[in-house]
């Protein structure tokens, strides 16, 4: 299965997204902010990251920018999830097919969809 | 630390306008006791006004001539000096018209020059200027004239005091009353005084010096001056004396604190005197007069002199002997000396009660105080009220006292102070109120900036919480059992009503952020309006009040987040409940205004003063707190800045119409939805 990185600040978030996504049989990583999600992706080169939006060091947003820069993105998927407005975050996240947006709490069946759809 | 500051700082600026005014009215009544030049100024101006007001009534019945050596005399008779023997013709002319008295306005410090021998004198020793020296002698002398005139009727002959040697040979006594007055009063001095010839022959001598007030202004005549040990009467009071055919005075001193003198008395009459024993000139409009040329040529009817008291005093430009009057600007000081001996024998003499002063200050504390009082409970324009109907009271009683009593009241320093006062009162409590205001809307910012972060962080846990929820329930970390999935849900339910409930409070802090979004869909207010008042219908009942909904038909939709409005409708309704008493109307309406509609709500209530209108949609400008107290209603002073801001992101205009105690109108636009 693939490599997964997941970017967010809350450890909770990331154990229990972790946990989920070990359970579909995917390896995991993760970071917990977005300026090491910016550093680690161009090493780790994962199929599919998960970024949370607010995080310290440098927002998910702008983490992907800096990945779009090294080429990493929009060929590597994004999935964003965040617990601002979900109209609002719509505005800060790019518009592209190889980018999704669920809102916090993240139901897990519609994140298993996503993760499905983005691999295949 | 800071709280603590700000706790300080809040019960400052709660007593500031009454601990500036406290000390405002402090000073005025320290500056009126110790009353510099300008307090005095502004006491004196009190007292202008009433004699302007009120000037002395002509009385045709008072002995009291003046004979005035005006501009006209001069050119008549000849430059001044006059002879001797001119004055001793005007005293003939006056002792032939059978005058009681005469005062002379003048002082005659050195012998005639124009006397025959001494004119002889001055001619250089040519031949025959011996003979001439001889038959010059045989002739009376001018001073020898005018000494015989002085001793043809009773006159008093002026001098000054000032430089000179001392005051003259007193022609009259003091009976003096309680402790020797001259110790309270200023030493005058040395005095310019008349040739030994005049003043012996003179029944009477007496000073016709006047003291002006700091601005220039004669209004107070001395009656007595001090010099030496001595005391010697005014021109005023030997004229009187000799009117009366009286040989002395009596005179009232009081020691203790006061140290004053009372009164003179002189003949019948009583006058009323000042600390330093001056009385205050009534002056009138048009003073008797005559020109001395008039009285030299026979012009002027003798009988008009008859029994009278004359006095004869320099007018002329050239003689300088003009004063200051509250009544105008020059005016001959001959003339002030006769206005007060007209009054004395009128009886009707200007006096400063002694009590005075104190009823003053009495006043001046009370209105003050008054003012610190009453100024945060009834508000400025009531105060303002207060205020003028308090001068509505005393102004006209102090020209009453004046009118009927000859008492002089000043009602102008207290009122100039109470205005000071409120003022200051005011000012400060503006300042205090905008100081809290601004404070109060910082606040509001940090806690529009906690409400959201914190309630961010309080999704943050919550959030973990139903995702490890969902991923036990979704059999991650093994099987579960029916029993679990149940509590798993019912785990999932509470977390979610918890998240709803914080996204609710990050919504209002947003709405009073500023940040808000609007969800706009097509709105009829036949929908809306009703089903509002319904919702209000219990409360209105319960408070006695009658709500009413009025519907243009046939309203157009309205283009609106129907949520919000129905927020801003619920705030004014509120509102009009909240300050609407038992028996009043609140009506809901809505109508259309061209391309707009407009939503009113209106009551009967207490209304909102005009100056209060601008501040209402102020982030905590609350109005007229008095009201507000009195009538227990409190309110946060949020509600109709976030209408303001709801019907601002809806392109509408929101504004009020409201008379103080007849009620409120707040009327707010919508676009029309366009189909």
């Amino acid at each position: 299965m693939a490599l997964i990185m997941i970017a967010d600040d809350d450890d909770a978030i990331v154990s229990v997204l972790t946990d989920f996504l070990e359970s579909r049989g995917h390896r995991v990583v993760s970071v917990g902010d977005g300026m090491a999600a910016s550093i680690k992706a161009q090493d780790w080169k994962p199929a599919l990251i998960v970024s949370d939006i607010v995080m310290p060091g440098a927002y998910g947003t702008s983490a992907y920018k800096s990945l779009e820069n090294a080429g990493i993105v929009p060929k590597t998927p994004v999935i964003f999830i965040t617990s601002v407005e979900l109209e609002k975050a719509r505005k800060v996240v790019p518009d592209n097919p190889r980018t999704r947006l669920l809102g916090k709490p993240v139901d897990l069946g519609k994140l298993d969809a996503a993760v499905k759809e983005l691999l295949a | 630390m800071w709280s603590r500051l700000g706790r300080a700082w809040e019960a400052v600026s709660l007593r500031l306008p009454a601990a500036a005014g406290a000390l405002t009215l402090a000073l005025a009544l320290t500056a009126r006791v110790a009353e510099p030049g300008w307090v005095e100024r502004i006491r004196l101006s009190a007292f202008d006004l009433l004699i302007t007001l009120e000037p002395r009534p002509p009385s045709p019945d008072s002995p009291v001539r003046i004979v005035l050596v005006d501009e006209e005399s001069l050119s008549r008779v000849g430059p001044w000096p006059w002879p001797r023997t001119v004055h001793a013709a005007l005293l003939e002319r006056l002792a032939a018209g059978g005058s009681r008295a005469v005062a002379l306005d003048f002082v005659f410090p050195r012998a005639d020059r124009s006397s025959p021998a001494a004119l002889v004198a001055a001619l250089p020793p040519l031949p025959g200027v011996r003979r001439l020296a001889e038959r010059a002698a045989a002739l009376p002398d001018h001073d020898a004239l005018f000494a015989r005139a002085l001793r043809r009727l009773p006159v008093a002959l002026g001098f000054a005091f000032g430089a000179g040697p001392a005051p003259p040979p007193r022609k009259a006594g003091f009976g003096v009353l309680g402790p020797d007055p001259a110790q309270f009063l200023p030493d005058a001095g040395q005095a310019v005084v008349s040739i030994p010839a005049l003043s012996v022959a003179a029944a009477g001598a007496g000073a016709f010096s006047v003291f002006p007030e700091p601005d220039g202004v004669v209004r107070r005549i001395p009656l007595l001056f001090a010099s030496g040990s001595g005391l010697y009467p005014s021109l005023v009071l030997e004229a009187l004396r000799l009117y009366f055919g009286e040989a002395g005075y009596q005179v009232r001193a009081v020691g203790g604190r006061s140290k004053s003198v009372e009164w003179v008395r002189v003949g019948p009459r009583f006058i009323p005197t000042g600390a330093e024993g001056r009385a205050w000139v009534h002056y009138s409009r048009a003073p008797n007069t005559v020109p001395a040329w008039r009285v030299l040529e026979g012009a002027a009817a003798p009988e008009g002199f008859k029994d009278a008291l004359v006095f004869v005093g320099a007018a002329a430009t050239l003689l300088k002997d003009n004063v200051a009057t509250p009544l105008g600007a020059a005016t001959p000081g001959v003339v002030a000396h006769a206005e007060l001996a007209a009054q004395v024998l009128d009886g009707r003499v200007l006096s400063r009660p002694d009590w005075a002063p104190g009823l003053e200050l009495l006043y001046m504390l009370g209105l003050g105080a008054g003012m610190v009082l009453l100024l945060p409970r009834l508000g400025a324009a009531a105060c303002a009220g207060v205020g003028l109907g308090a001068c509505v009271i005393v102004f006209p009683l102090s020209w009453f006292a004046f009118h009927h009593a000859g008492w002089l009241l000043d009602p102008l320093t207290p009122s100039a102070a109470a205005a000071a006062v409120y003022a200051v009162v005011s000012a400060a409590a503006y300042w205090g109120s905008e100081a809290q205001r601004r404070r109060l809307e910082v606040l509001d910012a940090v806690k529009d900036e906690l409400i959201a972060t914190v309630s961010h962080d309080l999704r943050g846990p919550v959030n973990a919480m139903l995702m490890v929820t969902d991923a036990i329930r979704m059999g991650v970390y093994g099987p579960v059992t029916e029993k679990q999935v149940q509590n798993l849900d019912l785990l999932q339910a509470s977390g979610h009503r918890l998240t709803h409930f914080v996204s609710n409070i990050l919504d209002a802090a947003k709405i009073k952020a500023g940040r808000m979004e609007l969800l706009k869909q097509p709105l009829k207010a036949e929908e809306l309006l009703p089903s509002i008042a319904d919702l209000f219908g219990l409360s209105a009942r319960a408070k006695g009040v009658r709500l009413e909904v009025s519907l243009e038909p046939g309203l157009p939709a309205v283009l609106a987040d129907r949520e919000k409005i129905e927020q801003v409708i619920n705030n004014l309704l509120g509102n009009a409940l909240k300050f609407t008493p038992s028996g009043g109307v609140v009506t809901l309406s809505a109508f259309s205004d061209g391309g707009v509609v407009q939503f009113a709500v209106s009551d009967t209530g207490y209304g909102i003063a005009a100056e209060d209108v601008p501040k209402l949609f102020r982030k905590f400008a609350q109005v007229d707190l008095a009201k507000q107290r009195e009538t227990a209603i409190k309110g946060t002073g949020l509600g109709l800045s976030i209408c303001k801001e709801v019907v601002d992101a809806h392109g509408g205009k929101i504004w009020v119409k409201s008379e103080k105690d007849k009620g409120s109108s707040f009327l707010f636009t919508l676009p029309v939805a366009t189909a």
